[in-house]
């Protein structure tokens, strides 16, 4: 039951489509303009807190 | 009236980035989607003018836009080139100008990163796909999905870039 919920978000999820193989979590969020962005916007908040890190303020 | 070298090349460096991210949007959100369609639409009028006539000029502009940027920006650090590209790590504990090194030096790698990929993985695809050199069906079909990666990847790689261009002066959002 929790896998069939876990596939349905994986495969509704807009980064993540179902593959030809049945592999639904491999998928490169490069593919898609909506994924490149979330992962743009993700990378930006991981880099502030290691700029923040970086600098000790 | 006095020259001020700094405020002018700082300029400069907004200008050739606006150019540079510009065409990079473009490519991605526009012009990469539009070609699929047109290749879609087997009735429609097809890419060929797009290819031929819209992507070359674009190109054009594209790299040396990104070579213009990242000059600019070199000569904007001056001095505070190395401090930049060291991310403020060779600045003594305490020092006030230890957030701006690190929030400009993490711009810089990625501007620097994004020039690489751009004269890089980019261009020297590019050129096969377009025919400026002579590349087979299989070299093209394999470049196109190299320079579209990499082109993605320059992308991803503007948003956080840009954050810290912004926020080197004016503060990061987080």
């Amino acid at each position: 039951m929790l896998y069939g919920h876990f596939k349905k978000a994986t495969v509704e999820w807009p980064i993540i489509r179902p593959q030809p193989h049945g592999r639904n979590f491999k998928m490169n969020p490069l593919e898609t303009i909506k994924g490149t962005i979330i992962a743009g916007l993700v990378l930006s908040v991981v880099l502030a807190f290691v700029i923040r890190a970086l600098a000790g303020a | 009236m006095d020259l001020n070298f700094l405020a002018l090349d700082r300029w400069a460096h907004i200008l050739a980035g606006i150019t540079w991210i510009g065409l990079l949007y473009y490519f991605n959100f526009v012009q990469v989607p539009a070609l699929a369609a047109a290749t879609a639409d087997k009735e429609g009028p097809g890419g060929a003018g797009i290819t031929k006539y819209v992507a070359p000029r674009a190109l054009l502009w594209f790299r040396w836009a990104a070579l213009a940027t990242w000059l600019t920006g070199a000569a904007y650090l001056a001095k505070g080139f190395v401090p930049a590209f060291t991310l403020g790590l060779t600045l003594p504990e305490g020092d006030p100008s230890k957030l701006y090194f690190a929030t400009i030096g993490v711009g810089a790698w990625l501007g620097t990163i994004m020039l690489l990929n751009v004269w890089g993985p980019i261009w020297q695809n590019q050129k096969k796909i377009l025919g400026i050199v002579p590349a087979t069906d299989e070299e093209k079909a394999r470049g196109k999905r190299i320079a579209f990666l990499a082109s993605r990847t320059n992308t991803l790689l503007s948003i956080p870039m840009l954050m810290c261009m912004g926020a080197a002066g004016h503060g990061l959002p987080f």
